[in-house]
């Protein structure tokens, strides 16, 4: 009877096998796959061929990953399948540990049998589930029979020890003259007896054999990941993490011949023994070990690119293991079984391994099987007895793995010819698309059917998108989804080295099958040599674009010039995002042909796997002759994207800027201004530290050109800002506040609107505007609220007073002409937008989420309307219905000297710069005389930011809505 | 986080919601503040309506570490267990920072 669960799970849906594999049991890798559309749940396999469910159907797809090598028979081989049903049918045990496995038996004879016949040798064979354990498996009795040869050593020397002791006692030996003097300096331990000789001998010896474990293996290599296997796997990223565990291996340069012998002389330790000359003196001998457990290589590095080590090479490592007197290990895991066109691709150097391994296709695709093969010289009769395996030896796979090795041996090994005519077939037809796209194939490498196509970087492409990929590695995951999803045919980059895409097809491929992948590629390269982005990224957006149906190249996308570092002008750097999905192909003008969606699915696909990168740079100058080059850091998330990331408690947006920042720092900036949402998901910049430069989020000079704005608008009403009453809603907030105190030196009356309790947070801004006020008074500046208060009561009498407590002083203010003018006060609180009525000036900086100025607040009288806050707080309404206001969103800040920045990424129009690129300009113009925008902002910076920038030639104008 | 804290989260949740106009279904605990508008430069509408809320009073140089809702919640929390008399009908709970 078959339970509802186990029903359910074998019939469960795409959706919830994406799920469970996503949420509990690889996540990143989901994303990773995500990302390229690589994201498929395969069904069904048979031959070359793999089955999903897509929208419209079954899809069949062609399949040259191949399990990394282990469907060298195809996926579920008819014969084998039948064979599996026959086990299962005839219930063969799985677990019959401690007895008899005859099919294991048998599948090591002929394992050893198959090699034996290329090397002449015999072997014992230790078989396990995974190529990983059997690389463990030969680690480990390497090992052994380096411990066994030290321990050899040692004994022999005890054993000469005692004869040395009889042969002087009987007067057959004796020592030279001050021969234990001279031992004794040469130790440096006193000897003067033959037990202290022998003693400081076998210490001696010890020392050089208890050492920390050798094993040398080649650059580029992979033996796999477990943390044995994991110390000879080359690549840094994968094995930085364990460092502490084991002792590090070795990694000879691939085909560096002189290299071998250097690492086998450093490895020699020297030891001293005695000897015996015929007369009987005795005399030291210098003797020596080479501390190599073993020494592990790939006939052709799968993982490593596909490169296949130099014959040469594979001699020199072969002499230099037996110098060493350690094994030689040949990893056939991927390699062996004939895929290369000979059971041992290491038959073609004529080079003998002591140990080989083998896996992958060793279990035809239906099992997991893994063999060492040990020569039976150096094979150590208790190594089975010391290492065991649970799931090792069972029939099933033993049977299985027997009957391929029928197949493969079939007809004289004729599958394993066939492998290597149908390689020889594929390498000529990729080495005729090499000769025709030179500058988008960089190499075409392997033997058989072990084969490797090396894209070459499109760097120097006029595409900004494909630079950018092909700068972070991303350009061979972009092909492997565009093959997938545009020609149904399933291929993998390496996981070593990105640029190579590695081509293991089944014995069976089909010459039509050959065909179809060369037409393939064929169109990825001709796609990447005209640089058409469209149909090379469709599929990202889920649809597919034929090639040439895109506009022509946009002229001004040419490759960015490379700037001159040492050109004198002052490097800052300017973070971009991209604001709206559009703002994709205004970077990238290939993409025109995609529509917004089609732009919101690409970036949501690839969210957090585009870095940071350089998008352009230009030049611009200051009105005071200082020089500023500006370098614009993309950095790739919409503001949807970084908004929606701060709700979920994800930080992937903010690494992103730390890394854009990094950029900066690396390309030599000075200062680094956080554009729009880099600035927001960074807390205004407070969660980015770094001493190596400036950091802003450019919002001075962004208030400052609001307030100027505001000005020059009320100037162009005619209106006397003196007699003037301004409102300023939402000014418990930093930036309301600092407006007011800013406007507090021009303005007469200002009226300070906060909510109901808000009371707390205005009263410090109030008190703060009156004392400047009064200092400014004291001074004679009599303008805005400093104007107000002269001649009045409280401020008289202040003036005079000694109060030199700021917020004592501003209470007393506050209170004082409260009390004395009521309502005329130069500062009210307010809590109603009522009073906006009554107002020629109104600025507002709230964060309510809709707009909360309407019609009815604003005067019918010419009135100024500032709204400065995001999303906006006066509603469009107004525009219509108050035909006498100006409302204006904030100030348009324009370069020195009419400079035009000409970034298409940018979207700005003439001179117009975004306030806070403004600023970060400025800050490279004045240096540190100019204060960044870190954290809060404060009516001092402001103010200073403001006068720097007009001293350096920035213009300011009002923005009109909309 | 006890019962008391849960509740605290929700009410959170709610007046969030209301605020920026968005479901409370859809806030995380971990969710960061900033991301419905609620930074240090931004005008604190919602901490207005939290004080009422909950009848405390926030210190503003206290808010700058207070970065998710959940932060917020705990350190709501810790001002109404401070009030005289204490969190209505829960025990004065003893407070790391």
């Amino acid at each position: 009877m078959h339970d509802s669960a186990g029903l359910a799970t074998i019939n469960a849906s795409s959706e919830v096998l994406r799920e469970a594999f996503a949420g509990s049991l690889k996540p990143h890798l989901a994303r990773l796959l995500s990302a390229f559309a690589l994201d498929v749940c395969y069904h069904r396999a048979e031959g070359d061929y793999l089955y999903y469910h897509g929208p419209d159907g079954e899809v069949m797809v062609l399949d040259f990953i191949g399990g990394f090598g282990a469907s060298l028979f195809g996926h579920n081989h008819p014969e084998l399948l039948d064979l599996a049903r026959q086990l299962l049918a005839e219930r063969r045990p799985f677990h019959a540990q401690a007895s008899i496995r005859g099919y294991a038996g048998l599948l090591a004879e002929r394992l050893a049998a198959l090699v034996g016949r290329a090397t002449g040798r015999s072997y014992i064979v230790t078989l396990s589930s995974t190529g990983a354990e059997a690389v463990e498996t030969a680690i480990k009795h390497a090992e052994l029979e380096m411990l066994r040869r030290n321990d050899s050593l040692l004994e022999k020397f005890d054993e000469d020890g005692r004869r040395l002791r009889m042969q002087l006692r009987e007067g057959r030996a004796w020592f030279p003259q001050d021969f234990l003097d001279e031992v004794s300096i040469r130790l440096g331990v006193p000897v003067r007896t033959i037990d202290d000789l022998l003693a400081a001998l076998r210490r001696n010896l010890e020392q050089s054999v208890e050492r920390a474990a050798v094993f040398l293996a080649v650059a580029g290599s992979f033996h796999g990941k477990s943390t044995g296997a994991l110390k000879l796997t080359h690549r840094l990223e994968f094995r930085l993490p364990w460092r502490r565990l084991g002792s590090p291996a070795t990694f000879l340069p691939i085909d560096d011949i002189a290299a071998v012998e250097a690492e086998v002389e450093r490895a020699r330790m020297p030891y001293l023994t005695l000897a015996v000359d015929a007369k009987g003196l005795v005399s030291l001998r210098e003797e020596s070990l080479v501390n190599i457990s073993g020494i592990f290589v790939e006939p052709i590095q799968g993982e490593g690119g596909i490169h296949e080590l130099n014959p040469h090479f594979l001699q020199a490592v072969r002499h230099f293991s037996d110098t060493a007197g350690c094994p030689l290990v040949i990893d056939e895991i991927q390699t062996g079984m004939g895929r290369c066109g000979t059971f041992l691709a290491s038959e073609a150097s004529g080079v003998r391994g002591d140990y080989y391994l083998f896996s992958k296709s060793l279990g035809g695709g239906l099992a997991k099987i893994s063999a060492l093969l040990v020569d039976r010289d150096r094979y150590d009769l208790e190594f089975s007895y010391l290492h065991t395996s649970t799931l090792a030896d069972d029939d099933f796979s033993s049977a299985i793995a027997l009957r391929t090795l029928d197949i493969l041996e079939r007809d004289e090994g004729a599958l394993m010819s066939q492998c290597r005519e149908k390689g020889d077939r594929l390498l000529e037809r990729l080495r005729r698309l090499q000769s025709c796209f030179p500058n988008q194939v960089r190499e075409v490498r392997g033997r058989g059917l072990m084969l490797g196509i090396e894209l070459e970087p499109q760097t120097a492409s006029p595409s900004p998108l494909l630079r950018v990929l092909s700068e972070q590695h991303l350009l061979t995951y972009l092909a492997c989804g565009y093959l997938l999803r545009e020609h149904r045919i399933r291929v993998a980059p390496t996981l070593s080295k990105s640029s190579v895409i590695r081509l293991e097809p089944s014995a069976y491929i089909t010459d039509d099958a050959i065909e179809r992948l060369v037409f393939s590629l064929e169109q990825l390269c001709s796609l990447l040599q005209r640089s058409e982005v469209g149909p090379l990224v469709a599929y990202m957006a889920d649809r597919s674009i034929a090639p040439g149906a895109c506009a022509t190249v946009d002229s001004r996308s040419v490759p960015r010039i490379p700037f001159d570092p040492a050109d004198g002008a002052t490097p800052v750097a300017f973070l971009v995002h991209f604001s709206e999905p559009v703002d994709l192909y205004a970077w990238e003008p290939r993409l025109s042909a995609f529509s917004e969606t089609d732009c919101v699915r690409i970036l949501d696909r690839t969210h957090g796997l585009l870095r940071p990168f350089i998008l352009d740079h230009a030049t611009m100058r200051s009105a005071r002759g200082a020089s500023v080059k500006v370098i614009f850091i993309g950095v790739p998330f919409t503001a949807e994207q970084a908004v929606e990331s701060l709700r979920a408690g994800d930080d992937w947006p903010l690494d992103l800027v730390r890394e854009g920042v990094e950029l900066a720092a690396n390309t030599g900036c000075t200062v680094v201004g956080l554009g729009g949402h880099t600035s927001i998901v960074s807390d205004n910049c407070r969660r980015i530290v770094d001493d190596r430069l400036t950091i802003t989020s450019g919002n001075s000079l962004t208030v400052a050109a609001a307030y100027e704005a505001c000005r020059l608008a009320a100037r162009r009403l005619g209106l006397d800002l003196n007699a003037a009453r301004m409102a300023v809603v939402g000014a418990a907030g930093n930036v309301g506040a600092v407006l007011a105190e800013i406007a507090a030196d021009e303005v007469g009356q200002i009226l300070l609107l906060g909510r109901q309790r808000a009371e707390r947070f205005l009263l410090p801004t109030a008190y703060t505007i009156y004392v400047r006020a009064l200092r400014r008074l004291k001074r004679g500046e009599r303008s805005g609220i400093s104007g107000a208060i002269a001649g009045t009561r409280t401020a008289e009498r202040l003036l005079v007073g000694g109060i030199s407590d700021a917020e004592q002083l501003g209470t007393m203010l506050y209170h004082g002409l409260l009390e004395e003018l009521g309502e005329r006060a130069p500062i009210c609180l307010a809590t109603s937008l009522d009073v906006l009525r009554t107002c020629q000036l109104v600025v507002s900086a709230t964060s309510a989420p809709r707009p909360i100025i309407l019609p009815e607040h604003i005067a019918d009288t010419p009135t100024v309307v500032c709204d400065v806050a995001i999303p906006r707080d006066v509603d469009p309404s107004v525009t219509v219905e108050r035909p006498n206001a100006v409302v204006i969103r904030g100030g348009r800040v324009w370069a020195p000297l009419g400079q035009i920045l000409d970034i298409p990424a940018m979207r700005l129009t003439d001179a117009e710069l975004y306030g806070c690129l403004a600023e970060t300009i400025l800050l490279g113009f004045a240096g540190p005389e100019c204060p960044a925008s870190y954290g809060k902002l404060s009516p001092f910076r402001v103010r200073r930011v403001r006068d720097l920038a007009s001293l350096h030639g920035f213009g300011i104008d009002e923005r009109i809505h909309p | 986080m006890n019962n008391k804290s849960m509740k605290t989260i929700d009410r959170l949740r709610q007046l969030i919601a209301e605020s920026c106009e968005i479901e409370p279904h859809g806030i995380s605990e971990t969710a960061r503040l900033r991301g419905y508008g609620i930074d240090s430069v931004r005008v604190m509408d919602l901490m207005l309506s939290v004080e009422e809320e909950f009848a405390i009073q926030f210190r503003m140089e206290e808010l700058e570490s207070v970065l998710t809702v959940g932060d917020l919640a705990t350190y709501v929390d810790r001002l109404r267990s401070q009030r005289p008399g204490g969190v209505e009908g829960s025990p004065c709970t003893t407070l790391q920072d």
